[in-house]
């Protein structure tokens, strides 16, 4: 019984459109732990709060984006879920524990205002959890880009060894994660400051962007030799076009943000992060565990993926709704501080 | 997987309850002006932030330990139960969104479109509910596809599976549950502030809210719990003998109350036995005959001690919460005095605690009466673990990081009722004081 391809292409496209938001979203808000972590010079406490303040109100339903992924994962593609969950039962564990502590670092500190020592502490754990997590995301799109994910020919799963773990393909990519997080947040918390203050994560926003530019640049070489089916995408099948646009759009991120072009700052980051993440995705198509298991084999039934699809359509219905207004009441240019 | 759900299970349950607590408090704000009510409620909000965002970390951890412990369940499961998990996600972000402007949104909504914003928050506990415990019931009573001779799935129906025959029960028993916990969970905390001689205004109205509330809803809750027996008796005959300890299969069975079971006798030495209860609860009858574990292979038999032993510990606990609630009844005209009564509001302060306790020995009955099946009857437990190795580390790691958060979190939270305390000691009288809290 095989499942009807277009069902099983939405089902994709809507696990990238949902990739989509929690790289933009929540991307930010990594990156803005990020920021927290190197926050220096004399505005150090102000970018700190600058970033508490942005985040505060909606990190939350930023998060739910992965648990989105998660549940669509194992309902559309049941045996690709499991295959990553077996194979990348380690650095899924690192993602996993990032974010635990990402999150209660985050929440615990905001209320531990009076404590300057556990608040420092606190905001010491989120801080570095919100590297560690996008890097270990980086690092699992890396390793199953590689191939490194193998089936142990009894139809089940091994686990990946640290030997393909620690190659150096998946670390670049985990990088390259982080900047591009870092990246985006810079640039979006240069809309939500001003003065002097903006004009300092102006400056992250190019050092980042400096970072992304290196990482891609070590990257690419490097799948050539280690993901050699993505890299053949990439560069010379039909993810090409999506790569150059992504260039091109690294180019003009580099010039508005060095020339201080507040108002496109943030449609040029966002542009260049989907691009990325589409090519990223135009790549590896159709495998779901390169180059082993497609999403077509790992499909769902068609009756499953159908009701899916039109849950999918009336959830989005309600979501996208409450979201815009979520986003109109805390997101305006400069907001001030909502006050508990 | 059991330590994280039942770590997850006690901010869900506030998840559920506090929303609606919530409305109810800023309701009474919006109707009566008494500024009272509005600083309950904006305690509370703060306090559920902190809560929901714990609850929310402890969920994201059980989605990826779905997959990271159980991989070949959901493998199994996912291509027919995942629906309802995907439709919680959606459940999920209502509440994260609208808790956010609830929260941020003190200052910046007006009063109306503030109260508005609880309806969502409401629902979206209600509904997260619902969805997972569609795919928990489905656990327990399997439907909407077919076997083939080799083990394979077909006919998958995402809709009969979602709606299996045990998931109207065990819904509204969860449901209330969670509206029972969330009630005295609130009306222990601030029973425990009057004991401390914080007797104002303030903790007085709080203590009402949470107890009234707790004692409405805890008799639907006593129903429900009467449904879902039956309900066990027809789907699970096997699990409901395991709970009741009833070895042999007997007409007019008693109900068996503690005591210990012992397969080797099969019977329960040192229980408590009435007459004819069981027979009433399972089927409605006394004379009803009721199927005793012994026609049951003894391999599928679940850990008897532990699922009896859960079960009494369930119905006794939840029996005994109905006295704070009646006895307040009786006093609140009568005999005002007695909500000054030590007594009294120490067996409040209980009764928060003892409310967990029974939600959580209920999960137990449920879970572990399953074993050793993961689903009912086609699933067994050592098929659907994962084959990656490594696994104690992971859960050694993970148990420090649940004691660390939650030791954090409560001297947190305490910390917050501290300072609102001093706030209102440098501002003046209590239980007058408004403003930012
Ligand atoms: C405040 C909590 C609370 C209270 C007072 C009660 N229960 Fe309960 N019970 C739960 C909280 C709970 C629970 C934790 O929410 C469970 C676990 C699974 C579920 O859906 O509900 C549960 C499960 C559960 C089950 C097992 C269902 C299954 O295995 O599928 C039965 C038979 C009962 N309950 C029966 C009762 C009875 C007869 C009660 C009356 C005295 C009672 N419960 C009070
Ligand atoms: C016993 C049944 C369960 C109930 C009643 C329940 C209910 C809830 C509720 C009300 C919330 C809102 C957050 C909060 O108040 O803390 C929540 C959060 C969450 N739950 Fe559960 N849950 C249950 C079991 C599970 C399971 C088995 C999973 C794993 C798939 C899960 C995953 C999550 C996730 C991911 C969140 C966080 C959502 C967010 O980021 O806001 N829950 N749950
Ligand atoms: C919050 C309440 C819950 C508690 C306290 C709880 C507890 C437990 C326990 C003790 C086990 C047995 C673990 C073992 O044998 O190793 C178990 C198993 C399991 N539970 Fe639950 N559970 C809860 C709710 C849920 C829900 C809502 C779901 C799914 C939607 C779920 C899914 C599972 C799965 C997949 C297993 C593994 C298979 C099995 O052992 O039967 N549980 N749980």
């Amino acid at each position: 019984m095989t499942t009807d391809p277009t069902l099983v292409a939405l089902a994709v496209l809507s696990l990238l459109v949902g990739l989509s938001m929690y790289a933009v979203f929540a991307g930010a808000d990594f990156g803005g732990g990020v920021w927290d972590l190197l926050a220096a010079g004399e505005r150090k406490d102000e970018q700190r709060s600058a970033i508490a303040r942005a985040m505060g109100p909606v990190w939350e339903a930023n998060h739910v984006w992965i648990i989105f992924l998660i549940v669509v994962l194992f309902t559309a593609f049941p045996a690709a879920f499991a295959a990553l969950c077996i194979g990348l039962f380690a650095p899924l564990s690192l993602v996993l524990l990032g974010m635990i502590l990402r999150g209660g670092g985050f929440v615990l500190r905001a209320h531990a205002e009076d404590e300057p020592l556990v608040q420092r502490y606190l905001g010491f754990v989120f801080s570095v959890s919100s590297v560690i997590t996008p890097f270990a995301l980086g690092w699992c799109a890396g390793v199953v880009a590689a191939g490194a994910l193998q089936p142990d020919g009894k139809g089940g799963w091994l686990m990946v060894p640290w030997s393909e773990l620690l190659a150096p393909f998946p670390i670049v990519t985990g990088l390259l994660a982080v900047c591009i997080c870092s990246y985006i947040a810079a640039t979006f918390l240069t809309v939500e400051t001003e003065g002097a203050l903006r004009e300092d994560f102006r400056r992250r926003a190019l050092f980042a962007g400096g970072g992304v530019a290196l990482f891609s640049a070590i990257g690419l070489p490097l799948a050539w030799s280690e993901a050699p089916e993505l890299s053949h995408e990439l560069l010379m099948g039909r993810a090409l076009p999506l790569v150059v646009l992504a260039g091109v759009l690294a180019l003009l991120g580099f010039i508005v943000t060095a020339s201080g072009a507040w108002s496109l700052m943030r449609p040029v980051a966002v542009a260049f992060v989907l691009v990325v993440l589409w090519a990223w995705g135009a790549a590896q198509w159709p495998y779901a565990v390169t180059p082993y298991l497609t999403f077509q084999e790992s499909a769902s039934s068609d009756a499953m993926l159908t009701v899916y699809l039109a849950c999918l359509a009336i959830g989005a219905a309600i979501l996208v709704p409450s979201l815009i207004y979520l986003f109109r009441v805390f997101k305006g240019s400069h907001p001030e501080a909502g006050s508990w | 997987m059991g330590s994280s759900l039942a770590f997850h299970i006690c901010f869900a349950v506030l998840g559920i309850g506090m929303p609606v607590l919530l409305m109810i408090a800023e309701g009474l704000w919006l109707r009566t002006r008494n500024d009272v009510y509005r600083q309950l409620a904006r305690t509370w909000s703060k306090a559920f932030a902190v809560t929901f965002g714990i609850g929310a970390i402890s969920g994201t951890m059980l989605s990826f330990e779905l997959g990271l412990l159980w991989p070949r369940f959901m493998e199994f499961a996912g291509g027919i139960i995942g629906m309802p998990f995907s439709l919680e996600g959606f459940a999920f972000f209502i509440e994260a969104i609208f808790l956010a402007l609830y929260l941020y949104g003190w200052d910046r909504l007006s009063p109306r479109a503030h109260f508005l914003c609880g309806i969502p928050l409401v629902l979206g506990g209600f509904l997260s509910t619902f969805f997972i415990v569609s795919a928990n019931a489905w656990m327990n009573t399997p439907t909407g596809f077919t076997l083939d001779e080799n083990g394979a799935i077909t006919d998958i129906d995402p809709i009969a599976a979602m709606f299996n025959p045990a998931f109207p029960t065990q819904y509204l028993h969860m449901l209330f549950a969670a509206l029972v916990c969330s009630g005295f969970a609130v009306a222990a905390v601030y029973a425990a502030g009057l004991l401390r001689g914080r007797r104002d205004e303030y903790h007085r109205k709080g203590l009402a809210i949470g107890l009234a509330f707790a004692a409405i809803v805890l008799p639907i809750q006593l129903v429900t719990g009467d449904l879902i027996a039956v309900m066990v008796t027809k789907e699970q005959p096997l699990k409901l003998a395991t709970m009741e300890g009833l070895y042999k299969t007997t007409k007019s069975a008693p109900l068996t109350l503690f005591g210990i079971p012992d397969d080797e006798k099969q019977e329960v030495v040192g229980g408590i036995e009435i007459p004819y209860l069981l027979s009433i609860l399972a089927y409605n009858n006394p004379n009803a005959t009721v199927q005793g574990m012994e026609a049951f292979p003894e391999e599928n038999w679940p850990n008897t001690v532990l699922v009896h032993t859960a079960y009494d510990v369930m119905i006794t606990v939840g029996s005994a919460l109905m006295l704070p609630g009646l006895i307040a009844l009786y006093a609140w005209r009568r005999r005002p005095h007695w909500f000054e009564k030590k007594s009294f509001l120490w067996m409040i302060v209980a009764s928060g605690p003892a409310a967990y306790i029974c939600m959580e020995s209920g999960w137990i009955t449920t879970e572990s009466g399953r074993q050793p099946w993961a689903i009912y009857n086609v699933l067994k437990v050592e098929d659907s673990v994962t084959t990656a190795t490594g696994i104690l580390g992971w859960f050694i790691l993970f148990s420090i990081v649940y004691v660390v958060i939650t030791v954090l979190m409560i001297s947190i939270l305490l910390r917050m009722a501290s300072k609102r305390r001093q706030r209102l000691a440098a501002a003046g009288p209590p239980g007058v004081v408004s403003g930012d809290d």
